[in-house]
């Protein structure tokens, strides 16, 4: 096998993984809709620092696109309101690249992602679902929660990518 | 207690992180505090606008009545408002309690019943920042 194989065999390997995670949140109760811990960034970060940002591009795009056809909600508001918080949070992402590695960690990459995400689907929910201001009541709401879920997921992945795995 | 490999203490005294994490952590909860400090310190408003069918009233709300109109009951009281009565089946209009900052409104769509807090002098919206 050549190398370029082995890594497409692996980033499908993380795509799969990212697709179940994305489903299985889905139908997870939450007390308020629309929040959810994000789980599948996990898979996306850990993409991003195992291989390169190419690959943590293709992961999180190609989830959003299959976990949408399986849960159902392809080509819905909220299919794209689930694309527009991905590509916010990888333009983040990118920016991250840039950022010196001997002062920021992952939480940092994390978190910035995070606010991307919530910064993107809020954008999309304020232009074209609900077109008036009152949708902005929730922003610290969901800026605090993304906050917490961020770090708990930066953790998550500061203990899959250490040497002892 | 251990959790995740890592000690209570090492977490508490955040050896995990880094310096510029820091930054962007205290960035993070300071933009928190603003945009929830923004909201409670909205002003008030100045007067009342009521739209019932096709009739648009104002009311000041420096004052201590109460307003019906022909479903629905509306008490004023000293700088906000809200709807007492309804005849509707939700309730939703009467759930939702007091009004008293500038651009807040309460409906009943059921009665195409509308009103909201304006002010004279302030016109941008309440909730845009």
């Amino acid at each position: 096998m050549t190398a370029q194989t082995i890594n497409i065999h692996q980033i499908s390997k993380f795509c799969a993984i990212a697709i179940i995670l994305h489903s299985a949140e889905f139908f997870f109760p939450t007390p308020i809709f629309g929040i959810k811990p994000g789980i599948a960034n996990i898979i996306i970060l850990f993409t991003y620092l195992k291989f390169n940002f190419k690959s943590a591009v293709y992961v999180s795009l190609i989830r959003v696109f299959i976990s949408s056809l399986i849960i159902g909600t392809f080509i819905t508001p909220t299919f794209f309101i689930s694309l527009s918080g991905a590509i916010v949070s990888l333009i983040f992402l990118f920016l991250c690249q840039f950022l010196s590695h001997k002062f920021f960690s992952i939480y940092t990459f994390s978190m910035l992602m995070g606010l991307g995400h919530i910064l993107g689907q809020f954008t999309i929910v304020r232009i074209f679902i609900i077109p008036d201001d009152g949708v902005y009541i929730l922003f610290p709401l969901f800026l605090l929660l993304t906050f917490i879920f961020s770090l708990i997921n930066a953790f998550i992945v500061s203990k899959l990518i250490s040497p002892s795995n | 207690m251990k959790l995740f490999g890592y000690s209570m203490r090492e977490i508490l005294l955040l050896k995990l992180f880094k310096l510029g994490d820091f930054l962007i952590f205290f960035i993070f909860i300071s933009i928190v505090i603003i945009s929830l400090n923004f909201y409670f310190q909205l002003p008030k408003g100045d007067y009342l606008e009521i739209s019932h069918g096709n009739e648009t009233k104002q009311y000041t709300l420096m004052q201590n009545k109460t307003l019906i109109f022909d479903e629905i009951e509306v008490e004023i009281n000293m700088g906000k408002a809200k709807i007492k009565k309804s005849n509707c089946s939700n309730q939703y209009c009467v759930m939702q309690g007091w009004i008293s900052k500038i651009n807040h409104s309460a409906v009943c769509i059921p009665n195409l019943f509308k009103m909201s807090i304006k002010s004279k002098t302030l016109s941008y919206d309440s909730t845009n920042y």
